[in-house]
């Protein structure tokens, strides 16, 4: 009897492919799964979704996975995975979910008027990246604000979905999650944002388990997260495509936001700019010059924003003078580059422009 | 009658009986000791206290004898006179009362503690009276107390229903004759005879009381020092600290083993009384 459960086994994992997600992932991935099989005849996708540290503890005592889709790099790290397969393939931010019916709660400041807080273990991704955004917000509204933030706080769940099914129940009045998971519960929590200098940019890393013992299916699923079809599934449930581009920039002064359409070329004028990049080597980007976006005569600086959370601010005589370009990506994205300013400092994946 | 089925006993004892069995039945008993024993092998004495120092294993030790012990004392309190209910109800209700009792038993915690939450949780059945009240019973020890008085309860329960509907009839009869009321046959002959299966249903009840989680996690939340119980330190634990995880179950597996010495020590003075 053994031996034909050991060969059931064996011939099962030829045609399984083992998929361990962070819990945030859940909608996004059941669906691209479902799309995946659909393409693969003959393939089952295994979906396992837990909060990320359950999934490394379940890999490195064993469990097989083909890939780990982690919502964060540290749990990642926690186990072996061969390095050539790492990728980013989804970039996602903190929300505060708010039980409806409550209403002057609007900012993160008001958290501190909600008696009953749930949050997610500092061991989960988000727990950790929800103790960071406070740290930054105590810096902001003050320590008070935290003392009162954490007298409030009532569980540490195990994981994102377990907070805001709490919030959804009406158990607790508010929950830090993702953006995405907000998304999910459309109508059934109240969102409120988190501006961005208190928010935290969490990039999804992907890899193949060392112990994978399907890694020619895990790559070409992999592949297939990161292709168009996927990343769009992804963002329809709240998360950010690094890869994807987006149809236009937003170009804020403080109190106004326009829409700039992309592509810019045809309606800004063109520059070609040389840089010579850390190897010395010259290279050439052709792409819209800055200075003639809207707004940009009147204001002293620009801070640029990726969809990585990544932002530079620059002033404008220095955007002026050093020719400074937007320049379309082979994907679509637009990225910031400044002649003469280190390419470290360049903005990736550009999604929004404040000028001030 | 009780001497010969002791004799009865000892003469179907048997060494190469006890072998053939025990091949059959070796795959459970593999199961069960290997993992014990790989516990106990997954840390060391000097471990385990060194992880007991730690304030977070101490609340929630704490906090786990303090919540077991009121449940403990809820579940001998009101499941004693469920226990009489059963044993002095009608067949039917005593039948109903019965099957109601033992349900938590053999629900899946997961379903105890979402149940919990429908009823008592701020927007359930009873529970948005009390939130109207202004009494919050989720998320805070009550929940964790009702949590795992809902799953215990019919350990205990059910085993002194079956100790009270074991008693001699014919005995009661002749106390009522000479004139004893119902409560003192209550309290002179049915609760003296029952008295070891009392206290080993309330051992097994705290038993699994302690080792409540899933209707916890769910019902409670998880927060160290209010509402983080062993059982939940250790889950959690097996994330971020797997070493204080270990040794908390190390400290939770020594002290089941002892509660079941202890029962059959309890259980073993009840035969001999029984002779």
């Amino acid at each position: 009897m053994f031996a034909t459960l050991v060969a059931c086994t064996v011939v099962q994992q030829a045609r399984t492919l083992n998929v361990f997600a962070a819990a945030s992932l859940k909608e996004a991935f059941t669906q691209i799964a479902h799309n995946y099989e659909a393409s693969h005849p003959g393939l089952t996708v295994r979906l396992n979704f837990a909060g990320s540290q359950t999934l490394a503890a379940q890999i490195n005592q064993g469990a097989p996975a083909d890939v780990f889709a982690s919502a964060a790099e540290k749990n990642l790290d926690d186990i072996q995975f061969d390095k050539p397969s790492h990728r980013i393939f989804v970039l996602n931010k903190l929300e505060i979910a708010v039980r409806s019916g409550q209403p002057g709660i609007r900012t993160p400041r008001d958290l501190a008027k909600i008696p009953n807080l749930v949050v997610a273990d500092p061991a989960v991704p988000v727990g950790h990246y929800t103790e960071n955004f406070f740290g930054k917000a105590a810096g902001v509204y003050g320590s008070n604000w935290l003392a009162q933030i954490r007298s409030h706080i009532v569980s540490r769940e195990d994981d994102v979905k377990a907070v805001l099914a709490k919030v959804i129940l009406g158990e607790a009045d508010a929950g830090i999650v993702y953006v995405s998971d907000v998304a999910t519960a459309r109508g059934k929590v109240v969102p409120v944002a988190i501006p961005d200098r208190l928010n935290e940019t969490v990039s999804y890393p992907a890899a193949i388990p060392t112990s994978s013992q399907n890694k020619d299916d895990a790559k070409h699923f992999l592949k297939f997260v990161l292709s168009d079809a996927s990343q769009a599934v992804l963002e329809h449930s709240g998360f950010v495509s690094p890869t994807r581009p987006v149809s236009y920039l937003i170009l804020e002064n403080g109190s106004n936001a326009v829409r700039v359409s992309l592509p810019l070329s045809g309606r800004y004028p063109q520059a070609t700019v040389r840089v010579a990049d850390e190897g010395k080597r010259e290279e050439t980007f052709r792409g819209a010059v800055v200075s003639t976006l809207p707004w940009f005569s009147g204001s002293a600086t620009a801070t640029f924003v990726g969809a990585d959370g990544y932002s530079q601010t620059i002033s404008i005589v220095d955007l002026k003078s050093r020719k400074a370009v937007l320049v379309r990506g082979s994907d679509g994205n637009y990225q910031l580059i400044v002649p003469g300013l280190k390419p470290n400092m360049w903005v990736n994946w550009l999604r929004s422009i404040e000028v001030r | 009658m009780g001497e010969l089925a002791a004799q009865h006993r000892s003469a179907i004892k048997s060494w190469s009986a006890t072998g053939g069995s025990l091949f059959l039945g070796a795959p459970l008993l593999l199961l069960i000791a290997l993992s014990i024993l790989a516990l106990f092998l997954g840390t060391t004495p000097a471990d385990v206290l060194a992880q007991l120092h730690d304030p977070a294993a101490r609340d929630a030790i704490a906090l786990s004898v303090k919540t077991t012990l009121v449940s403990l004392a809820a579940i001998v309190v009101f499941g004693t006179g469920l226990a009489f209910a059963i044993h002095r109800a009608p067949g039917w209700l005593s039948g109903t009362l019965e099957v109601i009792v033992t349900i938590p038993a053999i629900m899946p915690p997961s379903v105890a503690g979402l149940a919990l939450l429908l009823a008592f949780g701020r927007e359930g059945l009873l529970g948005s009276h009390f939130d109207a009240l202004g009494i919050r019973i989720a998320f805070t020890p009550i929940a964790v107390v009702m949590a795992q008085t809902f799953v215990a309860t019919p350990f205990y329960v059910r085993e002194v229903a079956n100790a009270l509907n074991a008693v001699d009839p014919a005995m009661m009869e002749a106390a009522r004759i000479d004139g004893a009321g119902p409560f003192r046959v209550a309290t002179g002959i049915l609760l003296p005879i029952s008295m070891p299966f009392v206290i080993g249903g309330a051992i097994l009840a705290w038993a699994r009381s302690v080792g409540e989680f899933g209707a916890t996690i769910l019902f409670a939340g998880n927060l160290p020092g209010v509402t983080q119980t062993v059982p939940l330190a250790i889950y959690m634990g097996f994330e971020s600290n797997l070493a204080q995880a270990k040794s908390l179950a190390t400290v939770l597996m020594l002290c089941s083993i002892l509660v079941l010495i202890l029962l059959r020590i309890v259980l073993r003075r009840q035969m001999t009384f029984a002779h």
